[in-house]
């Protein structure tokens, strides 16, 4: 792992909004193929890191970069390299089918400089996934039919940086299990993932580190194997340092 | 090309079950519709004698001041459904901070295009009968345009906006009627000016405007958090954008009123026209916030049917916003018969915008049921102005939208249907 090159480094981010909530990451890089699981309480601050670190969010301080690359609005081609599934089936354009929001999004990317074979990545994701509702309009598709347009749409252009926000919720177990091996691979191939969830199970199989923030602020980050070291399990980590 | 062809399809076929067929539908609808809807107006001014238009200096003034006022006081007026982009994920593309912008602000820009579609050729028409040339005309509309957006932009993205927009109304009302006074004294022309170029750099402010709809995460204040609980329904009411959108576009309206008084240009069809105009988009605002946000009270109070009696009676709220431009249009009225007709025009014009928008404004955010929305109810009464503009007409409308809105909403509303077969009643039945 060590020899691989970081690929997102985020450098004292700070975010606010109102006086009830301030957001306060220090520096944090991230190499090509890690993992890095975010947990934490509700509220804790996991989608807004997470909605930053995409550029969704204009960060009140801080810089992103991808690949030594800063993440601003003049920079605004390197939002290719990111991949992000949002744990909100707002994010679809609903009045498309599948098929058309995936033309859509190739188009913009094609535009940006992508060069990946996008259809045939498009029909592969949808095969792992045993996603088939191709011309369905996306408002009329279950819950776990609209994650895995989420997850194609994600990933159908091998971004450099994932994002995942809950993965698990609306999927049934066997796409949980091919989404997990998708991301797995993806992150084989060099692909540095950051992924929060609220299964601190999931979080200690699949990733390669752990952020825990509490109020905005990381409380533990270090790699599971650390963790397990030092607290034997992920969940007693946070038992303990999140439990006042 | 495929990006903006989706973002009018999300923006025009929302919520629609066959989206593709029902945005070009609905495009189609508003464009004629405009067309119609300005081709109306102009023969209405048609009948306005060039003897009575003031100066061409003061004339083309007074047409930047009301334009703007014009486009300001609209985007206002259907603020909520511009609440949020047509594509939440945006955001997230590697598209420029541009092409982003332009694509979250399209309900705005759509909203704008509309009133200058209805609006530009009955100003131009009035500029030309003033004698004032081409070129200086359609430069004027240009900066009228700009300053109108300006003036929202700077309503909803500064601090205390809304006051300071009123301000720079107020300085440019004030300049007018110095003006009109002292057609020598090119001073008050110049301030006129240099208010106007203050209201376009608001335009510096479309970006902060822009950018402000795609973020999901933003600090709401509890305004009236003093108050105690027992007033809930206050501090409802003063913390819902609605209530302050209607509050400005009250003052516009009665900023307006006061120039179209001061000036004698406007006569009553015209101003009953443009109370109907912000009365329907009004009314449509109270729809698309009923229709998508099921507050505790449908279930926990009386039912649909209380709901929507608060729902009419709320209508009233927006006819008071909107009366000085119906007083003044009263005032205008020629005899006793035009005076009532004037009157019931633009209640009807309210209530109709509610039942038109029942039909059609199914969710915040849709700009584009609200356009759809005042054009139809704009159109059907130009067509009864023209046909039958008696109060009976007028009475009819009334009662029969009212009893539309109701029955429309009481079979759509899933908590009636439920409640009625008892299906949740124990868990409902709070009373």
């Amino acid at each position: 792992m060590k020899s691989q090159p970081i690929v997102l480094q985020v450098s004292d981010l700070h975010f606010a909004y109102g006086p009830a909530f301030r957001l306060s990451i220090p520096t944090i890089a991230i190499k090509a193929g890690e993992i890095v699981c975010i947990a934490g309480p509700n509220g804790s601050g996991k989608t807004t890191y997470l909605e930053c670190l995409t550029g969704l969010l204009q960060p009140d301080k801080g810089v992103i970069t991808i690949s030594g690359k800063p993440l601003t609005s003049a920079m605004y081609r390197s939002k290719a390299a990111i991949g992000y599934i949002p744990d909100d089936e707002h994010w679809l354009i609903k009045e498309l089918s599948a098929a058309e929001y995936f033309e859509v999004l190739m188009s913009v990317y094609w535009a940006a400089g992508v060069t990946v074979n996008m259809r045939q990545r498009c029909a592969d994701l949808a095969n792992q996934l045993q996603f088939t509702a191709f011309r369905q309009p996306l408002q009329e598709l279950s819950h776990g039919n609209k994650k895995k347009v989420q997850i194609i749409a994600a990933l159908m252009h091998n971004p450099k940086v994932l994002i995942v926000d809950e993965l698990r919720n609306g999927l049934d177990p066997l796409a949980v299990i091919a989404a997990e091996r998708i991301i797995k691979q993806s992150a084989k191939n060099g692909t540095c993932v950051v992924a929060s969830t609220h299964d601190l199970w999931w979080a200690e199989r699949l990733a390669t580190s752990i952020l825990l923030l509490v109020n905005g602020k990381p409380v533990l980050h270090s790699s599971v194997q650390q963790v397990k070291q030092q607290y034997k399990h992920v969940e007693n980590a946070f038992l303990e340092l999140v439990v006042p | 090309m495929k990006l903006i062809t989706a973002a009018l399809v999300a923006n025009f076929g929302h919520g629609s079950s066959r989206p593709k067929q029902n945005a070009l539908g609905r495009l189609v609808l508003i464009a004629i519709g405009s067309i119609a809807l300005s081709i109306g107006s102009v023969r209405s001014l048609l009948t306005v004698q060039s003897s009575l238009l003031p100066l061409p200096l003061l004339s083309a003034l007074g047409v930047c001041f009301a334009l703007q006022c014009l486009i300001a006081c609209g985007n206002i007026a259907s603020l909520v459904s511009q609440k949020s982009p047509a594509i939440p994920s945006v955001g997230i593309l590697p598209i420029s901070q541009l092409r982003q912008r332009l694509l979250n602000s399209l309900n705005h820009l759509a909203y704008t295009a509309f009133i200058l579609i209805v609006a530009v050729p009955v100003f131009a028409l009035f500029l030309f009968k003033a004698g004032v040339t081409p070129v200086p005309a359609i430069l004027l509309l240009l900066v009228a345009s700009l300053s109108g957006c300006g003036l929202f932009y700077v309503t909803t993205t500064i601090k205390l906006g809304k006051l300071v927009a009123l301000a720079l109304l107020g300085a440019e009302y004030i300049a007018l009627r110095q003006l009109a006074a002292h057609p020598q004294t090119l001073l008050w022309a110049a301030l006129f000016s240099a208010v106007t170029i203050c209201c376009c750099a608001g335009l510096l402010r479309f970006g902060s405007f822009a950018d402000h709809l795609s973020h999901k995460k933003k600090s709401v204040k509890l305004y009236a958090a003093w108050l105690n609980n027992r007033f809930w329904f206050t501090k409802k009411v003063a913390r819902s954008s609605f209530f302050k959108s209607l509050a400005t576009t009250g003052v516009f309206a009665a900023t307006l009123a006061l120039y179209a008084h001061h000036i004698q240009l406007f006569n009553s069809d015209l101003l009953a026209f443009l109370a109907s105009l912000l009365g329907a988009a009004n009314a449509a605002d109270i729809r698309s916030i009923c229709r998508a946000r099921w507050p505790a009270e449908i279930t926990a109070i009386r039912g649909t049917p209380y709901f929507v009696g608060k729902e009419v009676l709320s209508l009233l709220a927006v006819y008071a916003a909107i009366s000085p431009l119906v007083i003044l249009a009263f005032v205008y009225s020629s005899n006793e018969s035009t005076s009532l007709a004037v009157l019931l025009s633009s209640l009807a014009s309210v209530c109709l915008g509610l039942f038109i928008g029942t039909i059609f404004t199914p969710y915040p955010g849709d700009i584009s049921a609200q356009v759809t929305s005042v054009v139809c109810s704009s159109i059907v009464l130009l067509v009864i102005q023209r046909v039958a503009p008696l109060p009976i007409t007028y009475c009819l409308l009334l009662t029969c939208s009212t009893i539309g809105s109701f029955i429309h909403e009481y079979i759509r509303n899933p908590f009636t249907w439920r409640y009625q077969r008892g299906v949740k009643k124990s868990t409902i039945d709070y009373q």
